[in-house]
């Protein structure tokens, strides 16, 4: 089982840190399809935190298909991640030619974080509307 | 709600029916002996005659008793401060208000349950003692035959009076919203509402009779005391005024000064005067003791002849004694009418209450 | 159990409708002209600075008071109109007061005798989890403890909707952690709603998913946390560029320096302008700079329409 924790001060949204927190733990090697998360009751009275954003955070796992859950049971690991690390490898290689580039152009990596940022904003905005 | 009120009635409950049973107890244990004198001297004293003397003595010996008694007309309002001002009030203080409105029973409720447990349980006691009271006190009150002297703590009456108080208590209470200055405004409130009832409420009940007599000075007990003939001793005398040959009022309370006397002068010379009425148009005798500088006050037995002139100068006066009175016999409807004025003020104050409190 | 829409406008599914209202003490306003809509099944946090009008809108919805004009209905309904309606609403006023001279199980019996829906099991279990001494008189317990029975109190009653008014206020850390514990189990045991005022974000942001600000008498905004903080923006750019601001942002706040200008805005799409850095906002942030708008008297040019 697995236990959560929620930094106030990171800025991230709870939900946001709980999906980060399996998804982290599935990388580690943690957690392994069929376990089962902690329940809603569960980590709400743990962390004192909202049940919606607890539910939200699962919803989330869910709609990546890292989880499932099953009714009147609990939410359950639906698969472990190491599939998908595949893809990362020429992801990542284009982005590491891409900071090269930047950084030719006289960027430093202040200035790339924030240009990063905007474009996450920019078409984070599209898709979402 | 009813659960509530008890359990927080509960402690003071145990106050109450202490308080009764220590009464219960006085009364028990001097009762017998009370009832024991009063059947075997008292009763009996008009073949012995010098009734005046046994009775006396009897009413003095029970006096403190007696006292007692009396001083229960403050019960009502100690019941008022402690029980009737404290139980809302005290409820705003501590806030608890909020708790007890937001349960699945209305105010209304809550209002009803509580004055119906601590206000039946004030009153119950408060009625016990008044029989005790009222039981224990009959031979003191037969000798003593001035049943209104003692109407407030006898019979209905304090009952009624209880009512009022709490419901006083309860009103200050939810206005005030603050124990200690409800509980005073409970016992001035209760005080001045009282007395004015006694003054000027009370005598008026039903209109009073009348009984116009010519004044004569009817004799000289010893000194200057006039004692005038009632129309019965167990009256309620509301006014009794002296008025004059053109009809004005010279004097209340049976005499001319405050005490009810009417003060005779000798001013030398043969002259003499009352005061406060006129001077004597006939001549007097010199005194048989000593004739002083200016004024002498009679004392000791005046001579016949001295007493036919002030007969006389009386009588020149055409003096005339109003006396408007209550007889005895409407004893038990002024009691029932004094508790039945303060059963609708209590009514009054609970609905004032009950509507400040679902008001604000 | 069938409830009836009075037809104002104000929906059954609303667990908080008002419309104007307000609620005059003698010379001044506690509340003035609140209109607000909170839809069922959320966690709400009402913050403001102390005296903005929070507790008077919490004991207005819990009918412990009437409102000076306009119009308040809990899940449809006048608050405390009657039994049944009282019996949906749970309240825990500020300072969490209960009876002194009565004991922890005398409380209980109280709740009991009180509340048709009572769940004694609920009440006994909750009891039991906190350790607390069921012959204890409420007068000796702490202020933790105390909070907890009040709340034990208002959720064994089986309400709809739980007005919560700075219940944690004066608890130590760890009492409020375990109260907000507690709260949050039962929403998500029972699906109740909750209306909870406090003036510590930090609970706010990690309890509420619905956020009101009230400040001074007024709402100043309200919505979905996730929304507020999606539609906030800190930027940060030239001060020569306020004036051309875009259209579809609204200054909340700003401070200046004599080049730089920080503004937090709400806008409802993405802002491209180059000149400005843009950042998101933390809840904190947010709640922080609609306080200091309404502390300088934030006149209706800058004030935000409130999302309904």
């Amino acid at each position: 089982m697995i236990e959560f924790y929620i930094d106030g001060h990171s800025g991230v949204p709870p939900y946001m840190q709980i999906v980060q927190q399996v998804r982290r733990a599935l990388k580690l090697g943690l957690l392994f399809e069929g376990d089962q998360l902690p329940t809603v009751k569960e980590v709400v009275g743990h962390l004192a935190i909202n049940p919606n954003t607890v539910s939200k955070a699962y919803r989330e796992l869910e709609h990546e298909g890292l989880v499932s859950g099953r009714a009147g049971v609990g939410t359950f690991i639906a698969k472990s991640l190491n599939e998908s690390t595949a893809a990362l490898g020429p992801l990542r290689h284009d982005l590491q030619r891409w900071v090269a580039a930047a950084r030719e152009a006289g960027l430093d990596d202040d200035s790339i974080e924030a240009l990063v940022r905007e474009c996450f904003r920019s078409t984070s905005g599209t898709v979402v509307a | 709600m009813m659960w509530l009120a008890w359990r927080q009635f509960r402690a003071q409950a145990v106050i109450l029916a202490g308080a009764v049973v220590v009464f219960a107890v006085i009364f028990g244990v001097t009762a017998p002996h009370l009832f024991h004198v009063y059947d075997t001297i008292v009763k009996s004293c008009t073949m012995h005659g010098d009734c005046n003397s046994t009775q006396g003595a009897f009413l003095n010996n029970y006096n403190f008793y007696e006292h007692l008694v009396q001083d229960s007309i403050i019960f009502p309002a100690l019941l008022g401060a402690f029980l009737g001002a404290p139980l809302v009030a005290r409820e705003y203080e501590h806030d608890t208000f909020r708790l007890a409105w937001t349960q699945s029973e209305t105010r209304t409720k809550w209002f009803a349950a509580k004055i119906c447990v601590a206000g039946i349980g004030g009153i119950v006691a408060i009625g016990l003692f008044s029989l005790m009271a009222t039981l224990w006190s009959r031979p003191w009150d037969h000798v003593n035959n001035l049943p209104f002297s003692t109407f407030d703590t006898r019979d209905l009456v304090p009952v009624a009076y209880a009512a009022f108080a709490f419901a006083l208590g309860v009103a200050a209470g939810a206005v005030l919203r603050r124990t200690v200055p409800a509980m005073a405004v409970t016992l001035f409130g209760y005080a001045a509402v009282h007395f004015f009832f006694s003054e000027n409420v009370r005598p008026h009940f039903l209109a009073p009779l009348r009984f116009v007599s010519k004044y004569t000075l009817p004799f000289f007990s010893n000194g200057s005391v006039v004692v005038r003939a009632t129309p019965q001793q167990s009256d309620w005398i509301v006014t009794d005024q002296l008025i004059n040959k053109s009809g004005v009022v010279i004097g209340e309370h049976g005499g001319v000064g405050s005490n009810g006397n009417i003060s005779f002068r000798n001013l030398g010379f043969d002259r003499a005067s009352f005061e406060g009425v006129g001077r004597c148009p006939n001549k007097f005798p010199a005194p048989p003791a000593r004739v002083g500088g200016g004024e002498t006050i009679i004392h000791g037995g005046p001579s016949h002849a001295m007493l036919d002139a002030m007969q006389k100068c009386v009588a020149s006066f055409h003096l005339r004694t109003i006396v408007t009175y209550q007889p005895v016999s409407r004893f038990w409807t002024f009691q029932w009418m004094e508790f039945g004025s303060f059963l609708v003020l209590t009514a009054v104050l609970f609905a004032f209450s009950l509507w400040w409190v679902r008001r604000h | 159990m069938l409830s009836v829409n009075l037809g104002d406008g104000s929906g059954v599914s609303a667990v908080l409708a008002t419309e104007a209202l307000t609620k005059r003490y003698r010379r001044h306003d506690a509340l003035s002209d609140c209109s607000l809509e909170i839809p069922e099944g959320h966690v709400v946090g009402l913050v403001g600075p102390n005296g903005s009008g929070k507790s008077t809108l919490l004991n207005l919805a819990a009918g412990l008071i009437r409102p000076t004009s306009g119009t308040v209905r809990v899940l449809g309904e006048t608050p405390a109109a009657s039994p049944a309606q009282l019996s949906k609403v749970g309240f825990v006023a500020q300072n969490t007061p209960t009876y002194e001279g009565l004991s922890v199980s005398d409380h209980l019996r109280f709740g009991a005798h009180t509340n048709p829906g009572w769940d004694h099991s609920l009440a006994q279990r909750r009891i039991a989890q906190l350790g607390l001494d069921l012959t204890r008189r409420a007068g000796k317990l702490s202020g933790g403890q105390r909070a907890q029975l009040a709340l034990t109190l208002a959720i064994a009653k089986r309400p709809d909707v739980l007005l919560l008014d700075e219940p944690v206020a004066a608890l130590d850390p760890l009492a409020r952690r375990e109260f907000l514990q507690i709260l949050m189990e039962t929403v998500a045991d029972h699906q109740v709603s909750v209306i909870l005022s406090s003036h510590l974000v930090a609970d706010v942001e990690r309890v509420c998913d619905y956020l009101v600000i009230l400040i001074s008498s007024r709402v100043q905004l309200a919505g979905e946390v996730d929304e507020l903080l999606a539609s906030h923006h800190r930027l940060v750019g030239p001060r020569e560029g306020v004036a051309a601001a875009p259209e579809n942002q609204v200054i909340v706040d700003s401070s200046y320096t004599e080049r730089q200008a920080t503004l937090l805005v709400r806008s409802d799409g993405p802002i491209t302008d180059p000149a400005w850095i843009v950042e998101a906002v933390s809840l904190d942030d947010l709640v922080l700079g609609y306080m200091s708008q309404g502390k300088r008297g934030g006149g209706p040019a800058t004030a935000p329409e409130i999302p309904r």
